[in-house]
């Protein structure tokens, strides 16, 4: 069976038709709450009372410039009166942005495999889990309890991840590093026509069939942790550590392996940024790596015949990206009110979620995506995205969990991830 | 009646200097001449301290602090530097830094020269002389990254130079993206233009007369550059190279986006380690680039005084 998807021009006018009837149905449910408001408020959460004194407040965050789409930032003033600066970093500055910055920040949207350093330098401040009232039984259990599909029993991601050591280790969940705010799985992807070899593995990044149009981010941890993926899914290698928190000697390995692979020639160069990547798949200068999901739709966009692959043969790379509190924060109370409206009113969900990434509240954004079909003729959002309603292209939610290798973190050797790679890159 | 009024409306110099010894006045204005002048050092001094040496100071104390697992002691701790000093990659780094910024320089200065020679010898027209000048400013107008962005679409495998080889039957090229080569060569292109305009203007300064005198002398047009065109023009030269150099030791981003990342330079390391928040690692690596550039610098001063310039 084949699907028709819309032409880019179609999607983003539906895109745009459809978030400005979101709108209007929110304005029409607002109107209504404003007379229940004192009588329903503390139910409805402090986003749809109003709160009065959070009035004119004005907080800052920074955030990739996903998370700083203004269609975000402005929905989120209406429904509070709040008003959130964003200032959009990319991936690769946001530590050293923050750590130099935090002082005059209030909240910082982060991948959580940079929590680690900025917890330890007090930076962010941990926080109770019953101050943002979203976060409760409707949250997916991935977050909330072990032992689940895409729980790492190794390195106790995404739990590990999301709550504070103590929280984590006595199983209580009830003290957050930071608030997942949406997630998402990292694997690999090729152009069509050009790739060879099995384009199911991540084995195809390093099939010297595919020698001189390889490519990875040029970054330790998200690489390395591909690599490791990779060598330990296939039987290559076995790991002392989790995949993503490797020792010495499994460094050790994973660096012979891709040493060795550079010598041959293996790689035509190190990427650094979304923009960058997409511009490779269009020009053919690469043809097979570690891309981004969302840098493979924007190359097809462009006319580029990118594939991503979701779920390759090893598993994937979960990663989480989430709203930490500044440690020098004086608006908490309206931080954690921007905290749960981002789970709360679906919006952020569904502006995510046509980009392909999901919100840990899918309950939220379904109502949302149901009502919009802008991606496949004939399909909603929320069964193409969320459901596997296409599943040969997109697989659904419950189904990709079954296949996460791990999750990004932040590694206890990373001065050693980060020595190597310095030594591999400049070989 | 002149002399009359003159001497009516001021104190005769005479009733001074019996007040005031000989020569009293004149120390009297250097003394304050110095004092304002050194009023008028300050601002240049305060921005310099700030600006220059603080940072400078900063950088060097930073070198010293540690890494604690994933904490920052600010202490005094040389395990930074150890750990830079022991590890042979660092050596790479800063050997390849040096031999790229080294290659680049010697084609800029090549290049530099011919092209400034051409238009301050060959172009007589000054109008034309002027256009010329200003196309090779003209780069510089657009924004680094436009610059470096353009490469793609004319060096890349499906790029400009590719079609027009495949339209001649000949065979494609990957000479010019994402390799060393590449790198040096995008280096180069940016940082002529700073050789080119020196070297004209320098060369324009000379007395053709000189010129003239030294070719009815008898000496060839290769001997009249060698001896006394280059000697005389060295000040444009230098001046060139220096500035081409302080932005070359500082540029990391040529490296990634046209050397792909594979290449990488001393101050790529340095924004890695920087962006992760391995602050002495990265401040360490700063001070060992800072002390190779004074040393590719005192090397110019060696070859020409600068100062002179001045």
């Amino acid at each position: 069976m084949t699907h028709k998807h819309l032409s880019y021009a179609e999607m983003m006018a539906r895109r745009f038709a459809a978030d400005r009837a979101v709108t209007r149905r929110r304005l029409l449910a607002n109107g209504a709450k404003v007379g229940a408001a004192l009588a329903v408020a503390p139910a409805l959460g402090r986003w749809a009372a109003g709160d009065a004194s959070a009035q004119g407040v004005v907080l800052r965050e920074i955030g990739l410039s996903l998370t700083e789409d203004p269609r975000i930032l402005s929905r989120f003033q209406e429904d509070t009166g709040i008003t959130m600066e964003g200032n959009s970093q990319i991936l690769g500055n946001q530590i050293t942005f923050w750590l130099q910055n935090y002082q005059d920040y209030d909240v910082n949207q982060v991948n959580f495999s940079q929590n680690a350093p900025l917890l330890a330098q007090g930076a962010i401040q941990p926080f109770p889990t019953a101050d943002i009232p979203a976060w409760n039984d409707q949250v997916i259990e991935l977050f909330r309890v072990p032992d689940v599909p895409g729980y790492s029993e190794r390195s106790g991601w995404p739990l590990a991840g999301t709550y504070t050591e103590e929280a984590f280790e006595s199983g209580s969940y009830d003290t957050f590093i930071g608030t997942p705010t949406w997630f998402g799985f990292d694997a690999f992807g090729y152009l069509e026509g050009q790739a060879q070899g099995d384009l199911t593995s991540y084995g195809a990044i390093f099939d010297p069939a595919n020698a001189g149009r390889a490519t990875l981010l040029n970054e330790p941890i998200t690489s390395v942790m591909k690599v490791a993926t990779y060598l330990e899914g296939t039987g290559q290698a076995e790991f002392e550590g989790a995949l993503n928190n490797l020792t010495r000697e499994d460094l050790a390995i994973c660096f012979d392996f891709l040493n060795e692979l550079k010598q041959a020639g293996q790689f035509r160069l190190f990427w650094s940024d979304f923009g960058q990547l997409v511009d490779l798949l269009v020009a053919g200068e690469i043809w097979v790596g570690d891309f981004w999901a969302s840098a493979c739709a924007a190359a097809v966009a462009s006319g580029a015949p990118a594939v991503f692959v979701n779920d390759p043969a090893e598993g994937s790379n979960g990663w989480i990206q989430g709203a930490d509190i500044s440690a020098a924060t004086e608006h908490y109370p309206e931080v954690t009110t921007f905290i749960n409206w981002y789970l709360e009113s679906g919006v952020p969900g569904a502006i995510l979620g046509v980009q392909g990434y999901y919100s840990p509240r899918p309950d939220r954004v379904e109502p949302i995506l149901s009502e919009q079909s802008t991606t496949v003729e004939g399909i909603s959002d929320w069964d193409y995205w969320y459901e596997g309603a296409v599943p040969e292209e997109r697989p659904a939610l419950s189904e990709r969990l079954n296949h996460i290798a791990d999750w990004q973190a932040y590694p206890d050797e990373f001065e050693e991830y980060s020595r190597l790679w310095t030594a591999f890159t400049s070989a | 009646m002149q002399t009359a009024v003159s001497t009516e409306g001021a104190r005769p110099i005479s009733a001074v200097a019996t007040v005031r010894p000989e020569g009293e006045i004149d120390r009297l204005i250097a003394r304050n001449r110095s004092r304002t002048a050194w009023l008028l050092l300050l601002p240049a001094l305060a921005v310099i301290l700030i600006a220059a040496v603080a940072p400078l100071v900063t950088i060097v104390w930073v070198s010293f602090w540690r890494l604690d697992g994933l904490n920052l002691v600010r202490t005094i701790d040389t395990e930074a530097w150890r750990s830079v000093l022991r590890d042979p990659t660092f050596y790479r780094l800063a050997l390849s830094t040096l031999q790229t910024v080294v290659i680049v320089l010697v084609l800029v200065g090549v290049l530099g020269l011919t092209a400034g020679y051409f238009l301050a010898r060959f172009v007589t027209n000054r109008k034309l002389q002027a256009l010329l000048l200003m196309l090779a400013i003209l780069p510089f107008w657009t924004s680094y990254l436009i610059r470096i962005i353009t490469w793609q679409p004319l060096f890349g495998n499906s790029g400009v130079i590719n079609f027009i080889l495949g339209k001649a039957g000949l065979p494609q090229m990957e000479l010019f993206l994402f390799n060393q080569r590449a790198m040096i060569f995008a280096m180069t292109s940016l940082y002529v233009v700073f050789v080119v305009g020196p070297v004209f203007w320098a060369l324009s300064r000379i007395d053709p007369e000189v010129i003239a005198a030294s070719r009815s002398l008898g000496a060839s047009a290769w001997t009249t550059f060698r001896t006394v065109e280059l000697p005389l023009a060295r000040g444009g030269l230098v001046v060139g190279l220096f500035f081409a150099s302080i932005f070359l030791f500082g540029d990391y981003a040529t490296g990634r986006l046209i050397g792909g990342g594979t290449n990488p330079m001393l101050s790529d390391a340095i924004s890695q380690y920087a962006g992760s928040g391995q602050w002495p690692v990265a401040a360490t690596l700063a001070v060992v680039l800072f002390g190779i550039a004074i040393l590719v610098l005192a090397i110019f001063m060696r070859v020409y005084d600068l100062r002179k310039e001045l």
